[in-house]
């Protein structure tokens, strides 16, 4: 075991699902580089399960940046869930890909190879269509997730 | 509640589908009255999204059309541009890209057999219960999956949505001994491949048979995977330029996507056995030795038996791969110019879900004026909804549980990349 990872989840021509790899877009673009993001793996993935396995099964910590459908919630409103409860999160229903985090969750851990620590940051958002470009109260949570992401690692060391 | 004649299932998701979409089945008086597979297309919006863009950019840009065969996309596009260009691209450059288009196979199938398709076989509801009771096997497949990633990690630089593809060749070629840091899991992925065909051949298949004809594309120096003619079991041949004349597409009115039919002859299938029923004799002599020691003969037209097929293209593929490294010799430079030009242009490669189409018409400056991409699953839609139709009909007896079940199996057969092709998949089934 060893390292930190940082996995945006999602498809930037799927309007508010872009909203991981926006987050991921923007550590990415930080220079100079942030002491507490040196060393640690950016990745952008669709949220395959066995790539999202791939990307955590050896690290201390990983962050995962995604989208979720959330009807009942505004747009834009930001979640957090470690383990267990990120287990829980359903399929379809709550996560925007088709194969739900939980689940892929559910088989890293049947497989032994969940991160040690696993922390989701999940944005609300309203637009899954085809097309460029976050609708606006998901595009001004890019900021403060990315932000809360640092806030993570920096006390992660 | 079961055995009744009219009935109505509602079911709000088709689970292990690539992607999402839709499917309705409506029952009245005991016979199968409808079945339609409901489409809502990418691919249209991306044609759309193409126009006016450079002629550069269609690799990149449909490569986001699916995250399982980013690869398909891309060098469908590349060959498309290209031809408009009157470029072509082969030799060590050619090699290249069949190598990476060998990673993505093997990813590819390693997916659909060990995660979506052989817990329908095992009778588990999924891959997390496969893995509970088989954690070795599903350690194995992702294993083997992994060594495909990794290919189109190196020469794609990276798996998801890979950067390292242009119009004309590569931004970069590996070196020898860049490719050759990959032999070794690939020869291990050879073993695990061998033993998942192994595996597989045990699988209880239903008597299933189709009777489409079968289409796909045909290489005369070796297996078809990202160059070809067309070649169809009603004995058609022609050539990738002439698709769009013996393919034709219609609107029907529970999809966004266009049905595509052969040109006076209806309804055909594309993918894996359409694949391997027009090529198995251009498979190595192990991939033939592998399939024949598994069941399959010169033909396989049992949709079930597609995994068994996904086997052998995986040892193949895997095969394959390792001559191409062994056999490399790094481009003097990893693209060939490509300058626009006012034209048309057609491309076609086997992705694993079978034959890729699209088109492009360039204006002098290089800019797209119209796109047109025609994904498998789309042209499979025709046939797959015939298949349930039958299906259905069998089966009737089954209660809605059962039923339900029975068909989203029956649709994994056939691997529908419904990210090419659909938006969200619930399956309806009503019983009137």
């Amino acid at each position: 075991m060893g390292g930190r990872v940082v996995i945006g989840v999602g498809n930037e021509l799927r309007r508010d699902d872009g909203v991981g790899p926006a987050v991921l877009d923007l550590l990415r673009a930080l220079r100079p580089v942030p002491p507490e993001l040196a060393g640690v793996t950016l990745a952008v993935t669709d949220g395959e399960p066995t790539r999202m396995i791939d990307l955590w099964a050896d690290a201390d910590l990983a962050v995962v940046v995604d989208a979720v459908r959330a009807p009942t919630d505004p747009p834009g409103r930001r979640y957090e869930l470690a383990l267990p409860e990120a287990g829980a999160v359903g399929g379809a229903p709550v996560s925007s890909h088709h194969v739900g985090l939980g689940d892929t969750v559910a088989l890293a851990g049947t497989l032994d190879r969940l991160p040690r620590e696993l922390l989701v940051l999940a944005v609300a958002g309203a637009d899954f269509g085809f097309g460029a470009g976050l609708t606006p109260a998901v595009a001004d949570s890019v900021v403060p997730t990315a932000r809360r992401v640092r806030e993570v690692l920096s006390g992660h060391g | 509640m079961s055995h009744r004649s009219d009935r109505t299932l509602d079911v709000r998701s088709l689970a292990r589908v690539e992607g999402e979409g839709a499917m309705h089945v409506r029952v009245r008086e005991g016979r199968v009255e409808d079945v339609r597979l409901e489409i809502y297309e990418p691919p249209r919006f991306f044609e759309a999204f193409l126009r006016g863009r450079s002629y550069t950019e269609p690799p990149d840009i449909t490569s986001r059309i699916c995250g399982i065969c980013p690869v398909a996309y891309q060098l469908s596009a590349c060959r498309a541009v290209e031809d408009a260009c009157g470029v072509t691209v082969d030799g060590p450059l050619g090699d290249l890209r069949r190598l990476l288009y060998c990673g993505e196979w093997i990813e590819s199938h390693a997916l659909h057999i060990y995660l979506l398709h052989a817990p329908d076989f095992l009778g588990y509801p999924g891959a997390i219960e496969l893995a509970q009771r088989h954690p070795d096997v599903v350690t194995r497949g992702l294993a083997l999956k992994k060594a495909g990633n990794d290919v189109m990690e190196l020469i794609g630089g990276r798996a998801i949505h890979p950067v390292n593809v242009r119009v004309g060749g590569f931004y970069r070629a590996p070196t020898r001994a860049e490719l050759a840091t990959l032999a070794g899991p690939l020869r291990a992925a050879l073993d695990h491949a061998l033993d998942t065909a192994r595996w597989v051949a045990a699988f209880e298949f239903p008597d299933f048979r189709h009777d489409h004809e079968m289409l796909a594309l045909a290489d005369p120096d070796r297996y078809a995977i990202e160059r070809g003619s067309v070649v169809t079991t009603g004995g058609l041949a022609f050539e990738v330029r002439d698709f769009e004349e013996y393919v034709v597409e219609e609107q029907v009115p529970h999809s966004t996507a266009l049905h595509a039919t052969l040109a006076g002859r209806g309804r055909y299938l594309t993918g894996p056995v359409a694949r391997y029923t027009l090529n198995q004799h251009r498979l190595s002599p192990l991939a033939r030795e592998v399939a024949a020691g598994i069941g399959l003969g010169e033909r396989c037209d049992n949709p079930y038996r597609s995994i068994l097929v996904r086997a052998v293209e995986i040892v193949y593929a895997v095969q394959e791969a390792l001559r191409l490294i062994e056999e490399y010799e790094p481009p003097p430079r990893p693209y060939v110019e490509v300058e626009p030009r006012a034209g048309t242009g057609r491309g076609a490669t086997e992705a694993p879900r079978g034959t890729l189409f699209h088109r492009y018409a360039l204006d002098a400056g290089g800019l797209v004026t119209a796109a047109r991409i025609v994904p498998p699953t789309a042209q499979n839609q025709a046939s797959i909804e015939h298949d349930l139709r039958r299906f259905v009909a069998d089966r009737l007896d089954l209660d809605d549980h059962r039923l339900t079940h029975a068909c989203e199996q029956a649709i994994r057969n056939y691997d529908p990349c419904i990210s090419c092709a659909t938006h969200f998949l619930d399956l309806t089934v009503e019983r009137l």
